[in-house]
């Protein structure tokens, strides 16, 4: 019942946006969102459960939980900072306004509500219809500031999402066709348990397919043209939602296919294949990061090398899927917390190029700080949150795979961590070069704002430095 | 019987050849009304063998949305110049891309036949050239509404193998897609629209975004 509860909160919520003024209507996402998180946590941590979050969702393992988590999470901050920013981002033309204000939070909410429901629901059909429906819902968000830029991003966008969703499709087709007993219920539950009479030509042909698929909407190399363009053109609070939950949407989906196949005889044909592409996007994407001069394109390839990495953990056993799902909450944390600033950066300074916004600290002392620790945190550099998860990862390569891979990982985490040390010394240390773009009467920060950045720079510093408790902590949770 | 045999299968993917070669989004989409209107068939065909009257309930949903709304979509949307504009310049010549399209219905037909030997493996491979040929269409076009075109020949290839199983897709599931691929269809139209108003109906002609 609190899985219906959850998904239907974010359709009334649709039908309010409509209908609401427009004072209110940017405040009916954050109190949708924030009433989901309510419903999730009142219900988690009543004691009828051992294990936080297990008694609303009794019938979802830590997969589906750490995607349903996340989206609720980044999903109220980017409701909250929207609520903020759209105003501000997308400057009053009399009679316009309203009208691109309620598209906006309208498809604000289709997209969080398709998020939502692709780990909730059990059905793989389902799981597919919801998960290409991400895209349909972003598509307009994409486009939301209708200029020929955001026109070609998004044509690009929808174009590759929907040959990507056949690919997966026709792989889920596939997979059901390679089962001989008429499974009728058609769930991720009933096919894992019937994984071992599955065709095992047929399942590899029906991983590949998936892999191309979904790893197109995940942002895996050489499938992932569409990310730079869609993140760099978007909205900054859509970007985040891109990055920091929809790209675990379709790695949710590869996953729940893994799991099938290892269940069957075909465990380790789809684990190589995973982790074959995972560390081609970590390698192409890092590399891709040095050659940067858009932040938002910066960040985009950075996602990409995080999915890689993500990839990467979920074919090494127990302990890459730990520190797999370390890395999924910790990058989205990390992430969404920098598209929100980059949304800042655009606002103060007109642009997104990072030559023409130096000496940040030295103009916006708030921003160029929380800027400096987030480049810190996705690079990797301890306290944060990605440290841990990034070792973890590196560590299962050494358990599992060879250390000479593990030592290639690095290296590559290496080259990262540089690059995103410079970019973020440029941009926020030195002399101002450009001056800013505003006289200040359009760039007015809120406390809508600054939440969701101290926020998630706060909850990435916990995860960093509490995590070890909450890793003897996680012997209660399934992997 | 006639329709137990590949024919219906060959048929569907003939006319998803033509789609692909189709110079214009009129003749496109007249390409994609019979290729679903066989697909509704097999989709009959199955119901009345197998007499489960909720296969008739999805049937019903196939033949309004995909037969129905969706090449209305097309029509109300893709109007004037998008619609019948004759297309000249596309990335291969004509000789060219109907071998391409012949040598991937080969090549899916003996992917399908070594992955699953018979009569099956026949039809499977025919729904594996299908969707490889309107994914080529989406590749090498240049022309957004053929892109579409290519996108929505595909999806009837995904259909033909969804016949072969139709028994394990509950109706909910079969209406999820038909949603789904209609709202994509729409998506997919406005966008071309959006495109059509920077002065251009081709998608190279939108190559600003780079790195």
């Amino acid at each position: 019942m609190w899985t219906y509860i959850l998904l239907c909160i974010p359709l009334v919520g649709i039908l309010v946006t409509w209908l609401s003024s427009a004072s209110i209507r940017r405040w009916v996402p954050v109190v949708t969102t924030g009433l989901n998180l309510v419903v999730a946590a009142f219900d988690g941590f009543l004691p009828k459960s051992s294990v936080p979050f297990r008694g609303v969702f009794p019938h979802l393992d830590t997969l589906s939980l750490v995607v349903t988590g996340i989206t609720l999470v980044v999903g109220f901050t980017a409701a909250l900072y929207s609520a903020g920013y759209v105003p501000r981002d997308h400057p009053s033309v009399p009679g316009t306004q309203p009208a691109s204000e309620r598209r906006y939070f309208s498809l604000f909410l289709a997209f969080y509500l398709t998020m939502l429901a692709a780990p909730l629901v059990e059905n793989v059909v389902l799981t597919w219809v919801m998960v290409d429906a991400t895209a349909l819902a972003s598509v307009f968000l994409v486009d939301f500031h209708h200029t020929r830029k955001t026109a070609e991003a998004s044509w690009k966008y929808i174009i590759i999402m929907e040959v990507g969703g056949l690919a997966a499709l026709f792989g889920t087709v596939v997979l059901l066709l390679g089962e001989p007993a008429a499974l009728h219920d058609l769930t991720w539950t009933g096919l894992t348990h019937v994984a071992s009479t599955i065709s095992p030509k047929l399942s590899s042909i029906a991983f590949v397919l998936v892999l191309v698929g979904y790893g197109t909407k995940a942002g895996l190399v050489p499938f992932n043209s569409w990310l730079p363009d869609a993140h760099s053109q978007a909205p900054s609070p859509v970007s985040a939602m891109l990055s920091a939950i929809k790209l675990n949407t379709a790695m949710y989906a590869i996953v729940r296919v893994l799991h099938i196949l290892q269940a069957g005889h075909e465990g380790a044909f789809a684990n190589h294949a995973l982790a074959v592409f995972g560390f081609l996007t970590v390698i192409v994407s890092t590399l891709m990061t040095t050659v940067q001069r858009d932040v938002k394109r910066l960040l985009a390839y950075s996602s990409s090398e995080n999915l890689g990495l993500i990839a990467v953990g979920f074919s090494l056993g127990p302990i890459g899927a730990l520190g797999a799902y370390l890395q999924m909450v910790n990058h989205s944390v990390v992430k969404s917390m920098l598209f929100y600033q980059s949304g800042e950066l655009l606002l103060a300074s007109g642009t997104t190029e990072m030559a023409q916004m130096r000496g940040m600290i030295r103009r916006i002392p708030w921003l160029g700080v929380t800027l400096l620790f987030g480049m810190l945190a996705i690079a990797g550099a301890p306290p944060f949150g990605l440290f841990i998860s990034e070792f973890t990862i590196i560590f299962a390569l050494v358990h599992e795979a060879s250390p000479w891979l593990a030592a290639l990982i690095t290296l590559m985490l290496v080259i990262l961590f540089a690059n995103f040390l410079t970019y973020a010394m440029r941009i926020s240390l030195g002399t101002p070069s450009h001056p800013l773009a505003t006289d200040g009467s359009n760039y007015r920060p809120r406390w809508t704002t600054w939440v969701p950045m101290f926020s998630h720079t706060g909850v990435s510093l916990a995860l960093g430095t509490v995590l070890p408790y909450l890793l003897v902590l996680s012997r209660f949770v399934r992997i | 019987m006639w329709a137990e045999s590949p024919t219906v299968y060959v048929l569907v993917l003939l006319l998803g050849i033509w789609i692909a070669m189709s110079r214009e989004t009129r003749i496109a989409v007249n390409g994609y009304v019979l290729q679903t209107a066989l697909v509704a068939l097999l989709y009959g065909l199955t119901a009345f063998q197998t007499r489960d009257s909720m296969e008739y309930v999805v049937l019903f949903g196939l033949v309004v949305l995909r037969l129905g709304l969706i090449p209305w979509l097309l029509r109300r949307f893709l109007r004037g110049e998008l619609y019948t504009a004759r297309q000249t310049r596309e990335v291969f010549s004509p000789a060219y891309a109907l071998a391409l399209h012949i040598i991937l219905a080969v090549v899916g037909i003996a992917v399908g036949q070594s992955a699953q030997p018979g009569t099956l493996g026949l039809d499977f491979g025919m729904t594996i050239a299908v969707l490889l040929v309107g994914l080529a269409t989406v590749t090498i076009a240049h022309h957004a509404p053929k892109q579409v075109m290519g996108i929505l020949a595909a999806d009837n290839g995904i259909d033909l193998a969804v016949v072969l199983t139709l028994r394990r897709f509950t109706a909910v599931a079969d209406y999820a897609i038909f949603v789904d691929v209609t709202v994509a269809a729409l998506c997919l139209t406005l966008m071309v629209l959006r495109l059509f108003a920077y002065g251009s109906q081709h998608a190279h002609h939108f190559n600003d975004l780079k790195g």
